[in-house]
């Protein structure tokens, strides 16, 4: 179990992090949500041990982070790295000893991954001179070489295409699956929505939203319904309780008070007649994501990407 | 520890792979091996052959032969039977001279000053002999007469005895010191480059995340030092061993414990200068911005190296003195002052004590800059911003 606990980090009279502080638990595919220079890079790097915060502290498993408990995380910076003359394998390799693995270990782990990956026919060729999608896919490998216990991606699938993003879907909710909380952020809102159990909204630094993906999308809304009837008459402007947000292709939008049931709604529109879709409609994380934005006022700052260390 | 050794043993076989390191070694090699060798070359057989005619020339050769070494000569003699004999041999070249008779030398055409002076002077004793015996004088009083003691010249003004640069035991020591200047020089920008390139290929972020920033660059700056001074033992001991196996040049003993000084003082001008060059390799972005950010080091060694050259012209001047003392001097000119004997032991000890306490300095100094701007990959970043980003834990909310 990762914690941010109370971040705080300043850059001069800038503050990048305001007291940030979210729970990430153990297999949970984590989604770290932010417009560019909401302070998700500082926060992944203060995780890494690559930033320090000028208050707060991380734990894992209740213990605060040192350089043992850091070196068996995984990690993939927003700025990409590798050495550019030097070939996969023995980039992999490398890493993987910095990792306090053996040379063999090491070397094996990078051969399997780089088979996994796809790139095991240019493992000997400098990384250069390969195409940035084998590059992003090197790169994480070096993230996942050492069997990390945890893993921090910083935006890992910008720049993958359609199959690339499939591949390192895959390979993450695996990693999850076998206990290893993943956290990445990622602009993609609708792939943060279909592959993680849990996210994070920060917006200037400060936590605007956290938790379940499912639990967001429900957490304080009225419920909407989406309604289609095959009818002429205008069967739901007079039902009590019930407001209509919007028609569009035959479909009404209706929300409804707490204190109305669905199934009165239901009713009013057979009786109008036939009902070809009724369902209830949860915003989306992309929907959730801009209200949750809008709502808060603290003006972003003007950092971009990349955070002053 | 254990990273820093992996982190070092990288460094080292990055460059061992690297085909210009190879080949410039080899090079460099090249040109020592050529450089000991070819002085044999072109010295081939410099003796000097000369013939004699008859007893009274063979009395003027042997008293030759006994003061060559004064005359930096060098006789190989030859006796002929006659004089046609003689000039039979003059004509082919295979005598440069022959001594006809006790005042007589015989030449194809000229004959080399020192040659004549010593023939000359050999001659006349004999003439003079000659005269004494037939003044009656006996052969023990003539021979007393010849016991003469050698001149011995005395330097007065010692302080202005400029080094023979052509004494080949100083010029050995002058070009081991050009070549520590070099190493110095070559390494120390492989470190800076080295910085450089990791933090534009961003994967010094990668690394960060396994080990500290000070493991980062102590790994960095012992694994290159490593190898230099593999080469530096490497180069010196290969030109070193040719000298002792060729005879070229007679090294005294002190021309050792030179060339020893020379690879000591290789292990504290690396650190020192590592530690430069590493501050100015972290701050900038990118491998093009590095030649103007080392710039600044380089004329530091580049004014040792012409500081060293005047310690040469006159090794006792105030100058070489404090230049043999200065830690970012001190490694190029002290070897050379210890060589030529103008160092005193305390001035070689207060030296390397000064030397090891910047080097304690510089250490903690250039590993504060380099974690502070090793991670800024935006720009040129300023010693002071560097400097005030690193944050020890504590301090900096003091500072705020």
């Amino acid at each position: 179990m990762l914690e941010l606990d109370g971040l705080t980090r300043r850059f001069g009279p800038v503050v990048a992090l305001n007291e940030l502080s979210f729970t990430v638990e153990p297999g949970q595919m984590f989604g770290f949500v932010g417009s560019n220079g909401a302070g998700k890079t500082t926060a992944m790097r203060i995780v890494m041990g690559v930033d320090e915060p000028d208050e707060g502290e991380v734990r894992w498993k209740g213990a605060t982070l040192d350089r043992s408990l850091r070196s068996s995380f995984g990690y993939m910076p927003e700025e990409r790295g590798l050495y550019p003359k030097t070939p996969a394998d023995r980039q992999l390799t490398y890493l993987g000893r910095l990792h306090g693995m053996s040379r063999h270990e090491a070397a094996q782990a990078g051969e399997r991954l780089l088979v996994r990956l796809g790139v095991d026919e240019r493992r000997s060729e400098a990384v250069e001179k390969l195409s940035l999608g084998n590059q992003q896919r090197v790169q994480l490998a070096a993230a996942l070489v050492h069997d990390p216990v945890l893993l921090v991606l910083d935006e890992p699938f910008s720049g993958l295409d359609p199959t690339g993003v499939d591949a390192l879907s895959q390979i993450l909710l695996e990693r999850a699956a076998a206990g290893v909380p993943v956290v990445f952020s990622s602009h993609q809102l609708e792939l943060v929505e279909r592959l993680c159990d849990a996210v994070a909204i920060i917006h200037a630094g400060r936590l605007v939203a956290s938790g379940g993906v499912a639990e967001l999308r429900r957490r304080d809304r009225r419920p909407v319904l989406e309604v289609e009837v095959e009818s002429e008459v205008d069967w739901s402007s007079g039902l009590a309780g019930v407001r209509v947000l919007s028609t569009r292709e035959g479909r009404l939008l209706l929300e409804l008070d707490d204190a109305t049931d669905d199934q009165i709604v239901l009713d009013a529109a057979r009786r109008a007649g036939a009902v070809r879709h009724f369902a209830t409609v949860l915003p989306t994380l992309a929907e959730l994501y801009r209200e949750v934005i809008s709502q808060d006022h603290v003006p972003a700052s003007d950092l971009h990407g990349e955070a002053v260390p | 520890m254990k990273l820093i050794a992996l982190i070092a043993a990288r460094e080292c076989t990055e460059r061992l792979r690297s085909k210009t390191f190879l080949i410039s070694n080899a090079v460099i090699l090249g040109l020592i091996v050529l450089s000991v060798l070819a002085p044999l070359a072109f010295q081939g057989d410099d003796t000097t052959p000369v013939g004699h005619v008859g007893d009274d020339a063979a009395r003027v050769i042997e008293l030759a032969v006994a003061q060559q070494g004064t005359f930096d000569v060098d006789l190989e003699v030859v006796a002929f039977t006659d004089r046609a004999a003689a000039e039979v041999a003059l004509s082919t070249g295979e005598v440069d001279a022959v001594v006809a008779d006790r005042s007589t030398v015989l030449v194809e055409r000229s004959i080399s000053p020192p040659l004549e002076a010593l023939l000359a002077s050999a001659a006349s004793a004999v003439q003079v002999d000659a005269t004494l015996a037939e003044a009656g004088l006996d052969a023990a009083a003539r021979a007393r007469l010849f016991t003469i003691d050698p001149v011995t010249v005395e330097v007065l003004d010692d302080g202005a005895a400029a080094v023979d640069m052509f004494d080949p035991a100083v010029l050995v020591v002058f070009a081991a010191v050009f070549l520590l200047y070099g190493l110095l020089a070559m390494y120390g920008q492989w470190v800076a480059q080295g910085i450089t390139e990791e933090k534009q290929s961003r994967v010094v972020e990668v690394l960060l995340s396994a080990v500290r920033p000070t493991e980062l660059l102590a790994g960095k700056i012992a694994g290159l030092g490593l190898l230099g001074f593999a080469q530096i033992l490497l180069l010196v001991g290969v030109g070193g061993a040719g000298l002792v196996i060729t005879e070229v040049v007679d090294i005294p003993a002190g021309g050792w414990s030179a060339l020893a000084l020379v690879v000591g003082w290789y292990v504290l001008g690396y650190v020192l200068y590592a530690c430069l060059f590493a501050i100015a390799g972290a701050l900038v972005p990118r491998v093009e911005d590095l030649q103007s950010a080392v710039m600044p080091v380089i004329l530091l060694l580049v004014l040792a190296i012409v500081a060293a050259q005047v310690a040469m012209a006159s090794p006792t001047s105030t100058l070489a003195t404090v230049a043999g003392i200065v830690p970012l001097t001190a490694p190029i000119v002290q070897p050379l002052l210890a060589a030529v004997g103008a160092s005193s032991v305390f001035e070689t000890l207060l030296a390397i004590v000064l030397a090891l306490g910047m080097i304690a300095v510089l250490v903690p100094l250039s590993g504060r800059i380099y974690g502070g701007a090793i991670l800024r990959t935006r720009g040129k970043v300023s010693l002071r911003e560097a400097w005030r980003s690193t944050r020890p834990k504590t301090a900096e909310a003091a500072s705020q």
